[in-house]
Formats: C-alpha cells, sequence, structure tokens
C-alpha cells in the first residue's frame, strides 16, 4: 500500500533535515510503524515532534554561534584600541601623499583591524568549543576566508558611503559616531562575517572517528564556494547600486555654473528638509559666483537670513587668533619658539608655561587641554557649566584652568585645544600691550573692512544677529541655544561674523595685506599630522583632496556650523554659515571643495 | 574518551534496552522497548537524538543494514554498545546503587 501524499511529503522533510549518513534511519522507522499498524495519529505526533527536536537543535547550536558573534564584536572597540593606538602617529605621514595613497590609512585603521578581529575571533571560538581537532585545514582557510570576505566588502561599501557627498568622512571622527552607528557600521558586518565563518568552518556534526565521505563533503563544499560568492556579490551588489542612486540623484563634479545648479538644488532641498538654514558663498578669482541665503534668522520673528547677518563662527576665531600672533611674530613682538612663561610670568602651573612653545600652541600640539570637556560623548563638562557665565576676561579662563598640567609631552602630538588659543590670546595681550578684543578689533577687522565682526558679549545687542538651533543635548526638537553660549566670543572661538566679511578677510588674506609673504605661506603650511586626515598649519587646516590642496578652518558647537576654505591655491574662497547643529555646513563645505578640487585649472 | 559526564536518563535507558535485545538492534523495536517498560510513548526523534549523542560519546556504535520495501527502500541502522558503553553502563550503575543504598530513612518511604 503506497503512503498517501502528505504522508511521503513529511518523509522527505525529515530525510532532508538530516545529513547523508542518517538519512533514512528516522523516517524509515516511523513509515515501518505506520504501514506494521500504528495509527495516523501517532505518526503525526511524532513527525511533530521529530521536527520540533531537529529545529531546537538547530537553534541551540545557531543561537550559540549568534551570542558568540554578537558578545566577540562587542569587544572590537578595545582591539581597535590596542591596534590602533601605536599606529596612529606613526602612519598619519601618510595622510598628506595624494589620493590613491592616502586610502592606506582608512584600511590600516579600518579594515586590517577588522579583519585581524574576525580571525581571532574564529580561533577564539574554535579553542574555547574545542572543535579544531575535526576541522580540515582547507575547511578552516575556506570559512575565514569567507568571512574576511565579507567584511572587506562591507567595509569598503561603508567607505564609499561615507565619501559620498552626503556623508563625510570626517563624520567618523566624532566622538558620538562610534555610539550609535558603530552598531550599524562596525558590529553588525563583524558579528555577520564571523557567524558565517563559524558556520561555514564548525563543523555541523562533531565527527568522532570518521570523516565525511569523498562525494557529500566535495558537494558541500561547492554548495558553500557558491554561497560564498553569492554572499560577496551581494555585498558589492549593494554598494553598486547606492552608488548608482548617487550618479543619479547628482553630479560630484564639473563646471562652475552645473556646481551653481547642484548647489540650488541641494541647498533649497536641505532647507526645506530642516537640516540647513544659513549663508554659501563662493568666489572665484576673488569675484562672488554664488551667494545665497536661506532659512530664518529667527524662527520667531522670521527675519529671512542675508549675506550680512550675523553668524556665530565656531572655532573660525582661531584663524584670526592666529593672524594676530603671526603679525606680532613679523613686527618682533613675539618670538615663535619662546615658551609661554616669557609672556605669561606668573601662568598658575609653571611646568606647562616652561615647557610650552608659541609655535605648539598654534599648532595644537602643545597638550594644553580643552575648556568644553575631554570626556567622551560629554558635550560639556560640569567645570564648563557651572561658570559660563562667570568666564568674563581671558584671565578668567585662566584662573579656572591655569593649574592643569600638560596632557603629553609638547611636540610630540596633536590635540585639539581650545584652551591652548585662549593662552595665545593672552600672549596677544601681553605683547601688544593692548586687550585682545581691541587688538584684534584695530589690527585685523578694521584694516581690512570687516565692519561687521567681533566677539560681543552675550547682552549686547548686535544687529543682524542671528540665532541658533540645537537639538544636541538630546532634545526632541530644536531649540535656541542661548543658554549653552559662551559669556563672549573667544580667541578660541564663538566670535561673530557675516558671509561678506570672511570672504574679506579670507581676500586680504590671500593677497598678503595682512601677513608679508612669508608668514602667509607659514600659516598655510601643514606642520603637524592630525590623527583623522590632513595637516594643521598655524590656525588653518590643510587637506588634500583630488589632488589640489584646501585650507581653511571649520567651526561647530551647538547651534552653529561654519567653514572657510580657500582651494586650488585660493582661486576659490568658499565660506558656508549655518545656525543649526554641525555638520550641515561642513558636509556643503565638502560637496563644495570636493567639486571644486575636481575641476581643470 | 574522557568527556565524563553523566549518562542522561533517555540515555541510560537506551543503552540498557540495546542490551537487552541481544545488542544489536534499530530504531522500530529498541522505541518499542523502552516505551513497553516506562508505561508511556516514547518519541522516535528524541530516541534518535540520544543515540547520537551517544555514538557522538563513542559509548554506540551502528552499522546499516538491509532496506525493506515497508521501509520506502531506506534501510536500517542497527546499534549495538560499545565496550565504553559498557563500561560507562557499569559506572553509572556502581554510582547509583551506591546512593541508592546510603538513603536514610524518608518520610513516605523510598528505599
Amino acid at each position: 500500500m503506497r503512503p498517501t501524499r502528505s504522508v511521503r511529503l513529511a518523509l522527505w522533510l525529515l530525510d532532508r533535515m538530516e545529513s547523508v549518513e542518517k538519512r533514512g534511519d528516522l523516517s524509515g522507522d516511523l513509515l515501518e510503524e505506520l504501514e506494521g499498524g500504528r495509527p495516523a495519529n501517532w505518526f503525526w505526533h511524532q513527525v511533530a515532534v521529530a521536527i520540533l527536536i531537529h529545529l531546537f537543535k538547530k537553534a541551540k547550536h545557531c543561537a550559540a554561534l549568534v551570542a558568540f558573534a554578537m558578545a566577540w564584536s562587542a569587544l572590537f572597540p578595545i582591539w581597535r584600541a590596542i591596534c590602533v593606538g601605536g599606529l596612529t602617529y606613526s602612519l598619519d605621514r601618510f595622510g598628506a601623499v595624494a589620493w590613491p595613497w592616502s586610502s592606506i590609512l582608512p584600511l590600516c585603521y579600518g579594515v586590517c583591524p577588522a579583519v585581524l578581529f574576525v580571525w581571532l575571533g574564529f580561533v577564539m571560538h574554535a579553542v574555547l568549543s574545542r572543535q579544531t581537532n575535526t576541522l580540515a585545514v582547507y575547511e578552516q582557510c575556506f570559512a575565514l576566508s569567507t568571512g574576511a570576505a565579507i567584511i572587506l566588502a562591507s567595509s569598503l561599501t561603508v567607505l564609499r558611503q561615507l565619501s559620498h557627498p552626503q556623508m563625510v568622512i570626517a563624520d567618523v571622527t566624532r566622538t558620538d559616531f562610534f555610539l550609535i552607528d558603530h552598531f550599524y557600521f562596525i558590529s553588525v558586518p563583524i558579528a555577520f562575517s564571523l557567524c558565517v565563518t563559524l558556520w561555514l568552518g564548525g563543523a555541523n556534526r562533531p565527527n568522532i572517528g570518521h570523516r565525511h565521505s569523498g562525494k557529500s563533503s566535495r558537494c558541500r563544499m561547492s554548495i558553500v564556494k557558491t554561497a560564498q560568492m553569492l554572499a560577496v556579490a551581494f555585498v558589492l551588489c549593494s554598494n553598486a547600486s547606492t552608488q548608482s542612486t548617487a550618479t543619479a540623484t547628482g553630479l560630484t563634479h564639473g563646471t562652475d555654473e552645473e556646481l551653481i545648479q547642484a548647489l540650488r538644488t541641494k541647498l533649497a532641498e536641505e532647507t526645506a528638509a530642516g537640516k540647513f538654514s544659513g549663508v554659501v558663498f563662493i568666489a572665484k578669482d576673488g569675484v562672488p559666483l554664488f551667494k545665497q541665503a536661506y532659512g530664518f534668522a529667527d524662527r520667531e520673528r522670521k527675519p529671512p537670513n542675508t549675506a550680512q547677518t550675523c553668524f556665530r563662527l565656531g572655532s573660525i576665531n582661531k584663524v584670526f587668533t592666529a593672524v594676530a600672533t603671526l603679525q606680532l611674530a613679523e613686527a618682533g613682538k613675539i618670538k615663535l619658539d619662546d615658551p609661554l612663561v616669557k609672556y605669561l610670568p606668573d601662568y598658575p602651573n609653571q611646568d606647562l608655561a616652561q615647557k610650552v612653545t608659541i609655535r605648539e600652541l598654534l599648532n595644537h600640539t602643545g597638550g594644553t587641554g580643552d575648556i568644553f570637556g575631554t570626556a567622551p560623548n560629554q558635550l560639556f563638562s560640569e567645570e564648563y557649566r557651572t561658570h559660563r557665565l562667570q568666564l568674563t576676561t581671558l584671565d578668567d579662563y585662566i584662573h579656572l584652568y591655569g593649574d592643569r598640567s600638560l596632557r603629553f609631552v609638547p611636540g610630540s602630538r596633536f590635540e585639539y585645544s581650545n584652551y591652548g588659543y585662549i593662552l595665545l590670546g593672552k600672549v596677544i595681550e601681553k605683547a601688544s600691550g593692548e586687550n585682545y578684543y581691541d587688538y584684534m578689533r584695530k589690527h585685523v577687522y578694521r584694516p581690512i573692512g570687516m565692519q561687521s565682526t567681533g566677539e560681543f558679549p552675550v547682552e549686547e545687542k548686535v544687529a543682524n544677529l542671528s540665532i541658533g538651533y540645537t537639538s544636541m543635548d538630546g532634545s526632541k526638537a530644536s531649540h535656541p541655544n542661548t543658554d549653552l553660549l559662551p559669556y563672549r566670543g573667544l580667541p578660541a572661538g564663538m566670535g561673530y561674523s557675516t558671509a561678506e566679511d570672511l570672504f574679506a578677510f579670507a581676500k586680504a588674506f590671500q593677497q598678503n595685506k595682512l601677513l608679508d609673504p612669508k608668514y602667509t605661506s607659514l600659516m598655510m603650511t601643514g606642520s603637524s599630522m592630525m590623527p583623522r586626515d590632513g595637516s594643521y598649519g598655524y590656525g588653518l587646516m590643510v587637506h588634500l583632496l583630488n589632488g589640489n590642496t584646501c585650507v581653511g578652518h571649520a567651526g561647530g558647537y551647538p547651534g552653529m556650523n561654519a567653514d572657510i576654505e580657500l582651494c586650488n591655491n585660493s582661486k576659490y574662497i568658499l565660506v558656508v554659515l549655518a545656525n543649526v547643529d554641525p555638520p550641515v555646513a561642513q558636509r556643503i563645505g565638502f560637496f563644495i571643495a570636493n567639486w571644486i578640487t575636481q575641476s581643470k585649472p | 574518551m574522557n568527556d565524563q559526564r553523566f549518562l542522561g536518563e533517555l540515555e541510560l535507558m537506551i543503552l540498557l534496552a540495546i542490551i537487552r535485545l541481544d545488542n544489536a538492534t534499530y530504531g522500530v523495536p529498541l522505541a518499542r522497548e523502552i516505551s513497553a517498560v516506562r508505561g508511556r510513548d516514547v518519541s522516535l526523534g528524541s530516541v534518535y537524538a540520544a543515540l547520537d549523542r551517544l555514538e557522538i560519546k563513542g559509548l554506540v556504535k551502528s552499522i546499516v543494514g538491509e532496506s525493506t520495501p515497508e521501509r520506502g527502500g531506506r534501510a536500517k541502522r542497527y546499534f549495538s554498545v560499545t565496550a565504553t558503553g559498557v563500561r560507562a553502563l557499569h559506572e553509572t550503575r556502581q554510582v547509583l546503587t551506591g546512593l541508592w543504598k546510603s538513603l536514610p530513612p524518608i518520610k513516605g518511604g523510598l528505599a
């Protein structure tokens, strides 16, 4: 009597669940019993239980793998710190090398540690589950190569995504990047590739004496090989599709007219989406090419932003401070290699004052630390929050932070130091005999016609002032950043200016009107390597992009973002100012710089 | 093989049942024997899972027998207990009888 179709289907399913040698044992027994007179209920009950037992066994095996892979991938930051920490400053030399060799950096910092991490995880798992003796060498190599291929493909996809004009690779350097996006960009590929490695490499059934018969293992190998190719192809396809959508939605280089077209569309979109609010100004050969404002300076009274609206500058004041310092050096009143103590003999921490030179303060290698709080993911330290409005003069800052010791031997490392520039402001005061704010107005702003630039205290009314809107403190809706602002703009940042004024500044600077040619080029030459990319001159960041150089500075703070760049040997000047959270202005700045640096001269 | 974990309940029963059936039996009579002594049905899936574990531990070995038309052409697999398996049985028996023997009197009676 031929069994019914459903019975045959059930038996086929049970057969498929077993491996080759065991196939037919259970199903044969059940069929024999059924034929021998057992009721149908009994048969179906047995089938159901058998399937459940099988699924449970598979889940246990997979769950252990998945749990291990996830737990192991959570350890990745530690591994990366071990791997990269020592390498960071020795490989930074390559950051200044022309593309494509500069891509050696993200490969070394990102991909290599990840691949090694997956291999290490595989070895760790093999040791912990004591299954190494059942795996042939070729099986292990195969599994490892699959895992490595997956993680390589996904890393390259991520890197391509990050250099998409919508995202900037500098986003990876933000301290909060590793919290949220770590899980997407790093943990998931690692966990996934490790899981696949373990699944392919770890035997499904540990064998004790006998190996798989030759035919079945060859079959399995070819299936696994196909799976490997499919996995890699899948990841690369998703990469390709994102690239094609990128080119479909917009060009990334072309003529100046095309840039303006692309910018108009892009900025209109971003403003409508609430992402951007500010001014974009581009000049070529000293002549304005594009000047457009978007959004509102005040979201309640709704005066629109214009090219004359005052925006907070973030760190761009450092450029002005550096110019002032070098003016005094040109006049012989400051020697760049003098220690700080020569200008601030009463500085609280004498050790720091005697070891740090003016030059080291200018290029952030002084080790003087920050004022906002250096703990990761902390916007502002408790110290800063409580004293924010009491810090009205530069002396107040020194009074509060002056006892702190050096964070490292001056000259040995680059660490962005806002406090270092506050000290430079004090040095300017001592060397010139004038108050910092007066000096800047008299010797830097007014001579070149920057009428709307300054570092006004918060209580002073400023015409055309925009309000910065932020949601960086975790609040759901963006709100004015007034209770996060320092009392007054500092030599390190947070003064005011307009796009017109910044253009005037850039033009005058490049035409050597502020400094003589020797000091102008000194400012623009990279003298210390920044950890992620580019180098830092004196108050200016130097980036190599598409074979051209861009010199400039960015500024970021809750509720404001700014970027000023001189590209292609200062042929192009671009200014982006925003009264919303970073990194929108820097992203737009990068989009423009990326475009411009690909233009033929 | 020194993977000395204790024999599971079903594993122990299976080893004993195989020996009772002249140390050469396949799935159907084995399952029937266990359910007869136990008084309730036992699922073949769990029997085979236990046999798998026993085979990994080296306490049981199997050979493929003849195929019959009642099984739709599938072959029978005959299981028998190895020498290691017999040793494991003796050890377990010693442990269990030792524990059973020195049981103090309990309310409700157990010994």
